[in-house]
C-alpha cells in the first residue's frame, strides 16, 4: 500500500517536474537560467525515486519497507488507533478545513469566526451549546476587538455580504460601539 | 562592539517590544506544554502579527516564543511521560518516574533551573562567536552564499531518515515553488497559470502555515482525546530541583556545551543533542544506578541541553542563512518578511538587532523559569484541555495567517494545497523542512547564482569554499548511506550468535 503511494507521489512529481522543464523553456534565457537549473537536476533525481519505488513493488509484491522518520514530527503517545479510524477521522477533519476555508471565504472573518467554530463545536465534537456559543463568541470578540480594533486590521465581510450590497453583517452592531470609542 | 551588544539589550527593554516578547512567551508557554502543537506549526502561526512590528519586535515576540518551547515542553514529559516538544522527550527517562515517585516538584524544579543556565549559556555563546564569524562571513562572495543555501537545504534533507532522496527532492520542490512568480529581472510570468494573484509569487506565510498547522490539527483530531489524561496532583519539592541544578552544576554546564555544540550544526536536531546529554549525565556518573529510575541528573543533562541549542542554532541562521531546524527555516522567512538578509548584514549594519537576539532568549527564558516556579500547578492544568477545542482556533488563526499577508482570500487556498502536501508529506515519509527551505531561501539562491554566473562564469563552481561546502554537502548526504551499506556487507560475516553493542 505505501509502495503503491510512493509510485503514485513520484510519478506525479516527475509530471509536474517534467511540466515545469517544459514550460521554462519558452521563456527568456534570464529568466528560464534558475528553473532549468534546479529542473534538470530535480527530474533527474525524480525519476530516479519514482524508478526506485516501482523496482520495490516489483521485487516484492507487499515489500515490508521500513517507515521513514521525520524529525520534526512528534513521538507516538498513547494506545495505537485502528487504521479505519485513521482513515475517517483524517477525513472528518481534512472536510473541516475545507468547511473552515470556504466559509470564511462566504461569511468573512467575524461572522465567520461565530458560525463556523460554533457547528464544529456543537455538531462534530459534540460539545454543549453553551461551551460552542461561547467560544464563538470569545474568536468574534478576538477578530472584531484585537484584530480590527487593536491592530487595525481590516477584515471583510465575505462573498455573501458583497453579493447583498451590504458593508457588513454586523456593522449595525459594531458602528455604535466604534461610533463610543472614537 | 560592546555598544552594540548594550544597544540590543535597550531595544528589548522598550515598553512595546517587551509587550510583545511577554506575549510571545506566553504563547510559547502554551504551545511548549501542550504536546502535538509544535514550534515550528506555532512560530508559523504568528507570522502574519509581525508585518506591522518592527524587526527588533518581530523577533521579540517570534524568538521569545520559540525559546521557552523546550522549557515548558519538559513539563509534560515529567508529569505524564508525554513530552510537550520533539527535544523534551530525553527528559522523560528520569523525569517521569521521578514523578512517579511523588518527585515530580524536585524534577520540575531542575528541569526548569537547568534549562535557563542551559539558555544562558546557549545565548551567551552567541554573543561570542559574532566577532569570530564576521571576519568570515565577510569574506563571503554570492558563490559561497549560493554553496551554503545548498549546503542548508541538503543538511535538512539529511535529516530524512532512511530516505534522503525524498528530502533532496523536498528541497529541490521548494525551490522550484519558489520560482512562481513575476520573474524579477525580465517582469516575466512564471507558472502562474495567468493568475494576477500568484504574480507576487507563493505566499511564504500561508504556505509554512499549511505544510505544518493543518498536518498537526489533523493529527490532533485524529488522537481525539484530551491532551493529557492523567490527573495532576500537588507538586512539591520544587526548591530541591532548583538546589540539585547547582549541586550538579558541572553537569548542567557540561550538557549545556552539548547543546551548544549541536546547535551549531545546521540539521542535527535538539533532540539528539538532548540524548546525547543523557548520555553524557550517565556515563560520568560514578553511580549510575539509579538511572532511569529517577534519578534527578537524568533531568538536569537533557533540560540543559535543549535550551542552549537554540541560541547556538541562531548563529549558522544569522550569518549564513543555514537553518538548522524546521523552526529556524521558518524565522528565516521572518528575516525576509522584515527586509532582512542573513549574513554580512545581520553582524555589521544590524549587529545591534543580532546582539538583541541574545538578551530576548535569556530574558524570555528568566521569566518563563520565573513564571513556572510560581504557577506550576495551574499551568500543569492546562494539559487538560480537549483537543477538539484548540482545532476551531488553530484553523482560524491558519487562515487568517493566509489571508492577513496578502490581504486576498487566494492565499487561504495556498494553504490549504499546502495543508494536503503536509498531511500527504507527513503521511508518507517526506520531510515538511527542506521544503520550506527551499521556498524560503529560494529568491536568494536563485539571486546569488544569476551573479555567481554573470561574474565567473561556471568558474564559481571551482571556488576553494564553494568546493568544500559542496564536498560537506556531499558528505552529509551520502556517507549515512555508505556507513550503512558497509554495515551491511559486514554483517554476514559477524558471529550470528553475538549480542548487538
Amino acid at each position: 500500500m505505501r509502495n503503491r503511494t510512493d509510485i503514485a507521489i513520484g510519478a506525479l512529481l516527475v509530471a509536474v517536474l517534467t511540466w515545469a522543464v517544459w514550460e521554462a523553456q519558452g521563456w527568456p534565457a534570464r529568466t528560464r537560467f534558475f528553473p532549468l537549473f534546479i529542473g534538470y537536476p530535480m527530474l533527474t533525481m525524480a525519476a530516479v525515486h519514482l524508478a526506485y519505488s516501482l523496482w520495490l513493488g516489483l521485487r516484492s509484491p507487499r515489500p515490508e519497507q521500513k517507515p521513514d522518520t521525520e524529525p520534526e514530527t512528534e513521538p507516538e503517545t498513547g494506545p495505537p488507533l485502528e487504521p479505519a479510524m485513521v482513515r475517517q477521522r483524517t477525513m472528518e477533519i481534512s472536510a473541516w478545513a475545507v468547511i473552515f476555508a470556504v466559509g470564511l471565504w462566504l461569511l468573512g472573518f467575524r461572522v465567520g469566526g461565530i458560525v463556523i467554530p460554533l457547528v464544529f463545536l456543537r455538531f462534530q465534537a459534540r460539545e454543549t451549546w453553551g461551551t460552542s456559543i461561547f467560544y464563538g463568541f470569545v474568536v468574534y470578540l478576538f477578530f472584531f476587538g484585537g484584530m480590527e480594533m487593536a491592530l487595525a486590521f481590516p477584515l471583510p465581510a465575505g462573498r455573501i455580504a458583497y453579493a447583498l450590497g451590504l458593508y457588513s453583517f454586523d456593522s449595525y452592531l459594531t458602528d455604535p460601539i466604534l461610533n463610543l470609542l472614537r | 562592539m560592546l555598544e552594540a551588544f548594550f544597544d540590543g539589550l535597550l531595544r528589548i527593554l522598550d515598553q512595546t517590544t517587551f509587550v510583545l516578547m511577554l506575549i510571545g512567551i506566553v504563547l510559547g508557554f502554551v504551545v511548549g506544554i501542550l504536546p502535538g502543537i509544535g514550534s515550528a506549526g506555532a512560530v508559523a502561526l504568528m507570522l502574519p502579527f509581525i508585518f506591522s512590528m518592527d524587526p527588533v519586535q518581530a523577533f521579540a515576540f517570534l524568538l521569545g516564543m520559540y525559546a521557552v518551547t523546550g522549557t515548558t515542553g519538559d513539563i509534560t514529559s515529567i508529569l505524564f511521560g508525554v513530552p510537550g516538544e520533539v527535544v523534551s522527550t530525553a527528559t522523560i527517562i528520569d523525569g517521569h518516574p521521578m514523578a512517579k515517585k511523588g518527585e515530580a516538584g524536585r524534577a520540575l524544579g531542575a528541569a526548569l533551573m537547568s534549562s535557563l543556565v542551559g539558555a544562558i549559556v546557549g545565548a551567551f555563546s552567541l554573543a561570542a562567536a559574532i566577532p569570530i564569524v564576521t571576519p568570515l562571513v565577510l569574506s563571503f562572495k554570492s558563490p559561497e552564499f549560493f554553496s551554503l543555501a545548498i549546503l542548508g537545504i541538503c543538511f535538512l534533507a539529511a535529516l530524512s531518515g532512511d530516505n534522503r532522496l525524498k528530502g533532496v527532492l523536498a528541497g529541490g520542490l521548494g525551490l522550484t515553488l519558489s520560482t512562481v512568480g513575476l520573474d524579477y529581472q525580465e517582469n516575466i510570468e512564471r507558472y502562474t497559470f495567468g493568475l494576477v494573484n500568484l504574480w507576487e509569487g507563493l505566499s511564504l506565510i500561508a504556505a509554512s502555515v499549511g505544510l505544518f498547522a493543518i498536518p498537526e490539527i489533523v493529527e490532533l483530531w485524529v488522537r481525539g482525546s484530551a491532551i493529557a489524561t492523567a490527573k495532576v496532583g500537588k507538586l512539591g519539592g520544587v526548591l530541591q530541583g532548583v538546589k540539585d541544578t547547582f549541586i550538579h552544576i558541572g553537569i548542567t554546564v557540561r550538557c549545556s556545551m552539548i547543546g551548544t555544540f549541536f546547535g551549531l550544526v545546521p540539521g542535527v536536531s535538539g533532540a539528539l543533542s538532548q540524548w546525547v546529554s543523557y548520555a553524557h549525565a550517565v556515563q560520568s556518573a560514578k553511580d549510575r544506578s539509579g538511572f532511569g529510575k529517577g534519578d534527578v541528573r537524568g533531568v538536569l543533562g537533557p533540560g540543559a541541553a535543549n535550551n542552549s541549542g537554540i541560541g547556538a542554532a541562531m548563529i549558522p541562521t544569522i550569518a549564513f542563512g543555514v537553518p538548522g531546524s524546521a523552526t529556524t527555516a521558518i524565522l528565516l522567512g521572518a528575516f525576509i518578511i522584515q527586509g532582512l538578509e542573513p549574513g554580512p548584514k545581520m553582524l555589521t549594519e544590524h549587529l545591534d538587532l543580532t546582539f538583541s537576539f541574545v538578551w530576548i532568549i535569556v530574558i524570555s527564558n528568566i521569566i518563563t523559569v520565573g513564571l513556572c516556579l510560581l504557577f506550576l500547578n495551574q499551568l500543569a492544568k492546562i494539559t487538560q484541555i480537549r483537543g477538539s477545542l484548540l482545532i476551531p482556533a488553530l484553523f482560524m488563526l491558519i487562515y487568517l495567517a493566509g489571508y492577513a499577508h496578502t490581504n486576498s482570500y487566494f492565499a487561504m487556498t495556498t494553504t490549504l494545497a499546502f495543508g494536503v502536501m503536509g498531511v500527504v508529506m507527513v503521511n508518507h515519509g517526506w520531510p515538511r523542512p527542506p521544503l520550506v527551505l527551499g521556498l524560503v531561501l529560494g529568491p536568494l539562491v536563485e539571486r546569488n547564482l544569476f551573479i555567481s554566473y554573470e561574474i565567473y562564469g561556471l568558474g564559481f563552481l571551482v571556488r576553494p569554499i564553494v568546493m568544500v561546502t559542496f564536498g560537506i554537502a556531499l558528505v552529509v548526504l551520502f556517507l549515512p548511506g555508505l556507513q550503512d551499506w558497509m554495515a551491511k556487507r559486514a554483517k554476514p560475516k559477524e558471529d550470528p550468535g553475538a549480542e548487538p553493542d
